[in-house]
């Protein structure tokens, strides 16, 4: 049978060519199937892989609590100072789990602001924050240094600025950056921070228009804000990660429930609650599991569609190609080389979908990932497994036609007109 | 070796319709032997049965009743793979329609028996090329059927026949699509196939002139034979 392979592959590359739009119409449906296959498996690795670094990056063990309303359909509630978390708080919570809290993580926001030299202007959102909430891997920091505890512990007017901040003050030269002194107008008040280093920010996925519009995190210390902002011993939310090894969701049930009977108990309409990356980045994959579950559904359907559409064709070739069947059937041909022969046809019409279709999951996928922000990437065992489908799917749509050529009787065929 | 007997019919019965109220006896008996390197043609009216017969002849079909030794092996008892080998390597079917396989060459077309008995490519090739030299078709081996006359496909279709050294040839009307001219290039070409290469041939015809030019004449009428002689041509 091995040494009818490559004839019998010639043979339906033949065909294909001889009927080139007939042939293309049949492998539309596998076509547009594997590449809408291919293209959620592209974006779904992609928003995965986008989850993956952005847990990286934030840490997978960082937990959220805020001050959330007990009844939302409780519309008369307005929120007090007298319901927002305190330092003091914050600090017995760290005193009370300190031996699963790596660090906390404390912010308070200046307001949005913009920095001005001459024609160049950046637009800022001023946060002070502690050490705790300025993580930067090394490779993160393209210039200068981070903000030193010594810097946090004066207050002193330093600041961190983003690359783009940097793009559009300096023409992108980080290291000119570093040492300049920038006046930075908040609320109709000027302040005047040393930047001490340009950390590398994240692409604004929703930005559209001029980057000088983007707005960026200045950060500065959480102390040089506090001095500004009278209330600022009151947060409504605030951030811990979990020392490593630790259960981070139980640290955060725990902490919760902790707070809300030793701080919230008498408070009837305000209550702790906690947020995680975990089951953030659970619920995520939910989201991307649904769309994946939607978009191949698409593709399974396009696919099955295109199976018959394969078998029809089929079909309608060896009507056509009876006599050929009696001839090679009265030159010696058992059932079993005529049946191979049609299904290698049906499996090569198949591939040739396949392969057109991968081509264009590619390009969509490279689309849609490129659209939304997060590289998407394709594995080999991705590639193969799409091609050993459609190779399956010319076996089974290919089968019934196949076994009806090989079937037939030489008699009846050879004298078919 | 002369006088092998390779087809070896007896009391050959074909029925349709097997059981059924329009049951229908087409060959009623049919003994028949044909020797090596016979030239022989079957002549008969449309409706005597000789289509049958080929077909019974060309292990096509079987029989209802009788045996059949196609080089001694019985076919009757052949199952359908071992019957499409014995097809394959005992018989070479020259068709009316010639029946080449569209949009493949005729080095292709030569090659496709060869193919099916597993014949190695190189060697197939160099065999195809060999018999498409033999009927005089070697220039255009890289025809594709619709680029060729009816002539030149029949010639090819000879040479596709011969691929595996077949017992005998079976010729179903080979010149029956052609105008005379060509028809003529036809017999002799097989003439000289029969003579030159000592290749048995059974020709079915109904043309009685075709006939005449053949060792052997057997005459076919409502499924039987009704007549046995010697051609014209080889009457002493």
């Amino acid at each position: 049978m091995k040494h009818m392979l490559f004839e019998n592959i010639g043979a339906a590359l033949a065909g294909i060519k001889a009927n080139k739009m007939r042939s293309f119409l049949t492998m539309l449906g596998i076509l547009i199937g594997i590449a809408a296959i291919i293209a959620i498996i592209m974006a779904g690795n992609g928003m995965s892989g986008y989850i993956e670094n952005q847990m990286n990056s934030i840490g997978a063990n960082r937990v959220e609590f805020y001050v959330t309303q007990r009844n939302w359909d409780d519309s008369t509630v307005t929120q007090k100072d007298s319901d927002l978390i305190t330092q003091e708080m914050i600090r017995k919570v760290n005193q009370e789990f300190r031996d699963e809290i790596k660090d906390i993580s404390l912010t308070t926001a200046l307001g949005d602001g913009i920095v001005k030299e001459g024609k160049d202007y950046a637009k800022v959102s001023v946060l002070g924050a502690n050490s705790s909430s300025m993580i930067w891997d090394d490779e993160e920091i393209l210039a200068g240094r981070v903000i030193l505890p010594s810097e946090q512990q004066n207050g002193a007017n330093v600041a961190m600025v983003s690359d783009k901040f940097v793009n559009n003050m300096y023409k992108g030269d980080v290291d000119a950056a570093v040492g300049q002194e920038i006046d930075v107008q908040v609320n109709n008040q000027y302040y005047t921070y040393t930047i001490v280093g340009v950390y590398q920010s994240y692409t604004n996925q929703q930005m559209t228009g001029s980057s000088y519009d983007e707005v960026t995190t200045l950060y500065v210390p959480l102390k040089v804000v506090h001095r500004v902002v009278s209330n600022a011993v009151y947060v409504s939310s605030f951030d811990i990660n979990g020392k490593d090894g630790v259960d981070s969701l139980d640290l955060a049930n725990r902490i919760t429930d902790y707070m809300n009977e030793t701080f919230y108990s008498n408070n009837d309409n305000f209550m702790i609650d906690r947020y995680t990356m975990q089951e953030q980045a659970k619920m995520a994959n939910q989201e991307i599991g649904m769309v994946k579950m939607v978009m191949g559904g698409i593709g399974a359907i396009s696919l099955l569609v295109g199976g018959i559409g394969v078998m029809n064709i089929m079909i309608v070739s060896i009507t056509e190609r009876t006599r050929e069947i009696g001839t090679r059937k009265a030159l010696g041909a058992t059932n079993g080389s005529i049946r191979m022969q049609f299904i290698t046809e049906a499996i090569v019409i198949c591939l040739i979908g396949g392969i057109m279709g991968l081509g264009l999951g590619v390009l969509l996928g490279g689309a849609i990932t490129n659209a939304i922000g997060f590289p998407g990437k394709l594995t080999m065992e991705n590639i193969i497994f799409c091609l050993l489908f459609s190779m399956g799917f010319g076996i089974f749509f290919g089968y019934y036609p196949a076994n009806r050529a090989a079937k037939m009787n030489p008699i009846d065929a050879l004298r078919y007109e | 070796m002369e006088n092998d007997v390779i087809i070896d019919l007896n009391h050959i019965i074909k029925k349709f319709y097997i059981g059924k109220p329009n049951e229908l006896e087409i060959l009623h008996g049919i003994d028949l032997q044909v020797r090596r390197g016979e030239f022989v043609s079957i002549v008969g009216a449309s409706g005597s049965g000789k289509s049958t017969l080929m077909n019974v002849i060309g292990i096509l079909d079987r029989p209802t009743e009788g045996s059949y030794f196609l080089e001694g092996v019985d076919i009757c008892k052949a199952n359908d793979k071992e019957v499409s080998k014995i097809r394959n390597q005992k018989i070479g079917f020259v068709f009316q329609t010639y029946n080449l396989v569209a949009r493949t060459s005729a080095l292709k077309n030569v090659e496709l028996p060869m193919m099916y008995a597993g014949v190695p490519k190189r060697e197939r090739t160099k065999r195809a090329k060999e018999l498409l030299k033999l009927v005089g078709m070697e220039e255009r081996m890289n025809h594709t059927p619709d680029e060729l006359s009816g002539g030149q496909k029949q010639r090819v279709a000879i040479a596709r026949a011969l691929g595996n050294h077949p017992a005998i040839i079976l010729a179903d009307e080979p010149t029956g699509a052609l105008d005379s001219k060509t028809g003529r290039m036809i017999m002799d070409l097989f003439h000289k196939l029969n003579r030159e290469n000592g290749i048995t041939i059974v020709l079915i015809t109904h043309s009685n002139e075709l006939a005449e030019e053949t060792q052997r004449i057997v005459t076919l009428k409502d499924g039987e034979i009704i007549g046995e002689r010697k051609g014209e041509a080889y009457a002493v």
